[in-house]
């Protein structure tokens, strides 16, 4: 196993209320890279995604077994307390949501509550920057973070989540509710953070899982025929460039080429 | 597309060969009914606004007669009969009981209002909590007062402490209720956002859930602050009323706004009617005050986000 | 899903066929003009290389489109970029029909030289068999029968070389000009032969995903 692996993923399973939404997932997440997760809706990207920092744990009824290393610990091991496993992890979601303070406090949240000492200005200012949203928002630090347009409340959100200095984001569907220019200083984003960064990111577009990813993961759905359970399975993860040139799973080719969705 | 585009419709009623997309005027008979049903509407909302009208006229024109300065700064008179004083001790009473009763209730019902939101959610306990307030909230106001009477002013006597708690009880139902619709409907996206920088879970209602949802328990702390305000019943049996200015909590009967109005109204001379009156009309402001207030804080925080 | 954009791409595929057919006749009918003299013939062969020259361009057109519009990955994307460069080929085979073609209308009297004539039209028919072998690889998607066309294409070198010894052995009766024009002839086919090759390697790309190097 290389342990210079971000994430190290054993035979996930994810059930809620008893009924399973993923099975059987083995993967990596090597640092430094961005990983795309793709697969038609209800596959269970968010559910793989969220096991990554045991957001799932908030939801009531979620069961999560199997192994999630994170630089060879599991982070699901009895007495692993979340709260430290998720200050450990940025995440951003699919709609910008910033805190309603001011721009600032928003970038400020995390390293305070996470009783960071030094030099807090300082801090904002380099998360600010990281996110290429310094300029924009230099002169009105103190000002409410919900005047800002969609794509600036995303950078913001990315912002906040690097200020806790992670080693890895999460990114949920980060451009899904923004428009496409926006879109664009989103992916531009993510190849200078992924100097620094790991970032998994889940998205249902494919061009743009093509065009920013280094590997890419793809989800299906299998379908139990008596009880009509539905459940997510890994079915094939590589180099992006061999998944849209050549998939080896026929699975992965269909979905791909827009065969079903 | 400018008004000389618009194809003509044809007239209603006559039948033509051509008859444009648009269609013809609508029948005349659901003009009749859209107006019909319009007119009604209209004349319930007249029946409902000329009692409230009236009553707000009433007491502005009986009560602005006797509102002056020295009404409002003066204590009543030891004689009913003698004109001039003013209700200052009951202004007094009121604004003592009802913000010892907030500070009380206020706290209490917020996080009363945190756990139902935020750990309870659907558990017995919650159940319970939330039975019993919404029960409370439909108490006739008089029953708290003979509760009060019974459990502390048959102890300790009648006062300022007595009256703030019996008009707590009454604020911290709708405190609760009221701040916990508002705590769910803080997004749990701003939740998420918290949780996943790595806050606990009292971290993130302290300092995400509560700031955001402030807006919200703000207008609902007026509007039970306006209730308290007005509040008798609960008062006759714990305060008891007084000539006095009144500054000790406990163990000497104090006055209130509606108090007085009660005790002027009942009064066969002219001058404490007159100051009835005019106490109404005070009372009437501050509640006004408070519920324009609530109004205005509701409506900002929504623009803003 | 997609209904359009794949019905699209599979009359792509199946206008390579035939554009290929067309190209086929145009080899068949130059190598037939040229050993029988026949310049009507030619000419009709010259004029279709029009047509030819209209679908390449047209196809191309087509290709292109769907690469910008439809974004193709994987198994769709090989076969446009195969489609692509095997166009080219068809084209370069299709102009090289022509050529023969032209070289009739010189009215050389190729005819009245039977050994010549004779290794001609050999030449001719078994680079428009080796041609046909392209087309059916194509149209089968299938890499394995590829191996035979070696063993043609060697074939061809050899009667290209059987060709240049007889006009050499001929150099006293003919004249300079006709064996000039023979010699060339005799490259055309043997270029087309591989064009042909060089189509069933496009081919295989499409199938395996490998850039290997043309053999």
């Amino acid at each position: 196993m290389n342990d210079d692996n971000v994430f190290s993923v054993k035979g996930l399973d994810v059930h809620y209320g008893g009924a399973p939404a993923l099975k059987g997932v083995d993967m990596e997440i090597g640092p430094r890279q961005i990983t795309a997760i793709i697969g038609p809706s209800g596959c269970g990207k968010s559910s793989l995604i969220r096991c990554f920092n045991r957001m799932n744990d908030l939801i009531p009824g979620a069961v999560v077994s199997g192994e999630v290393l994170y630089h060879g610990s599991d982070i699901y091991a009895a007495g692993v307390d979340p709260v430290v496993v998720r200050r450990h992890i940025g995440m951003v979601f699919q709609r910008p949501n910033p805190f309603p303070k001011s721009i600032y406090d928003n970038v400020a949240f995390g390293p305070r509550i996470n009783g960071f000492k030094g030099d807090l200005d300082e801090l904002v200012e380099r998360s600010l920057r990281r996110a290429a949203l310094w300029d924009e928002v230099q002169n009105k630090l103190k000002k409410s973070a919900l005047a800002l347009s969609g794509g600036q409340q995303q950078r913001l959100c990315i912002a906040r989540a690097i200020a806790v200095e992670p080693d890895v984001i999460l990114m949920d569907e980060p451009a899904s509710a923004l428009d496409p220019i926006a879109t664009v200083r989103i992916e531009d984003l993510m190849q200078e953070l992924k100097k620094e960064f790991a970032i998994v990111i889940v998205t249902h577009n494919m061009q743009q899982a093509a065009r920013v990813s280094d590997k890419t993961a793809f989800l299906y759905t299998e379908v139990d025929e008596e009880t009509s359970a539905r459940w997510g399975i890994l079915v094939e993860y590589d180099d992006t460039s061999r998944i849209f040139t050549k998939p080896t799973d026929t699975r992965t080719e269909d979905y791909v080429s827009g065969r079903f969705g | 597309m400018s008004a000389a585009d618009v194809p003509v419709p044809a007239e209603a009623g006559r039948t033509s060969g051509e008859v444009s997309v648009l269609g013809r005027r609508p029948a005349r008979r659901r003009v009749w009914t859209d107006r019909l049903a319009t007119a009604g509407l209209v004349a319930a909302v007249i029946m409902v606004l000329v009692p409230l009208g009236l009553i707000l006229f009433t007491i502005a024109r009986r009560g602005l007669a006797t509102i002056s300065w020295e009404f409002l700064t003066q204590p009543m008179p030891y004689s009913l009969r003698k004109e001039g004083g003013g209700l200052l001790n009951s202004a007094l009473g009121t604004f003592l009981m009802v913000g010892l009763a907030t500070v009380f209730s206020v706290p209490l019902g917020v996080l009363a209002a945190v756990y139902l939101a935020e750990y309870g959610k659907k558990n017995t306990l919650a159940g319970v909590i939330r039975f019993f307030t919404d029960v409370m909230t439909g108490v006739p106001s008089v029953f708290v007062g003979l509760f009060i009477y019974t459990a502390l002013v048959a102890q300790i006597g009648f006062g300022a402490l007595v009256g703030a708690i019996a008009l707590s009880i009454i604020m911290l139902p709708i405190i609760v209720r009221s701040s916990e619709e508002m705590l769910r409907l803080v997004p749990s996206e701003l939740k998420d956002a918290s949780y996943a920088l790595g806050a606990a879970k009292w971290q993130t209602v302290s300092k995400v859930v509560l700031p955001s949802a402030l807006p919200g328990i703000t207008t609902g702390v007026l509007l039970a602050v306006a209730r308290a305000a007005g509040e008798t019943a609960p008062l006759i049996l714990t305060a008891l009323g007084s000539f006095k200015i009144v500054t000790t909590l406990v163990g000497e009967p104090i006055s209130a706004l509606p108090l007085a109005i009660l005790s002027g109204a009942r009064n066969p001379f002219a001058a404490g009617q007159a100051r009835a009156w005019a106490g109404a009309l005070e009372l009437l402001v501050i509640v006004l005050v408070f519920t324009i207030l609530a109004r205005v804080i509701a409506s900002r925080s929504r623009i803003s986000s | 899903m997609r209904d359009t954009y794949h019905s699209e791409l599979e009359r792509l595929d199946q206008d390579v066929l035939r554009m290929g057919a067309m190209v086929e006749a145009a080899i068949e009918g130059a190598t037939l003009s040229l050993a029988e003299g026949d310049i009507d013939r030619a000419c009709r062969i010259m004029e279709a290389d029009d047509d030819i020259d209209a679908l390449f361009l047209d196809m191309e057109k087509r290709a292109l489109t769907m690469l910008a519009q439809q974004q193709p990955v994987a198994g769709d994307l090989r076969l446009i970029v195969a489609i692509l460069r095997v166009l080219t080929d068809l084209e370069r085979a299709g102009d090289l029909a022509y050529n023969v073609a032209k070289v009739t209308c010189k009215d050389l009297e190729i005819v009245t030289l039977k050994k010549v004539s004779i290794l001609i039209y050999e030449l001719g028919h078994a680079s428009r068999r080796l041609f046909t072998k392209a087309l059916d690889v194509w149209a089968a998607k299938d890499t394995a029968s590829a191996a035979e066309m070696d063993q043609l294409d060697d074939e061809i070198d050899h009667l290209y070389q059987d060709l240049v010894k007889e006009l050499f052995l001929l150099r006293d009766e003919t004249s300079f000009e006709v064996a000039m024009n023979l010699v060339l002839v005799g490259r055309y086919f043997e270029r087309i032969a591989d064009h042909a090759v060089n189509m069933a390697e496009r081919l295989r790309y499409f199938t395996s995903g490998d850039e290997a190097h043309l053999g």
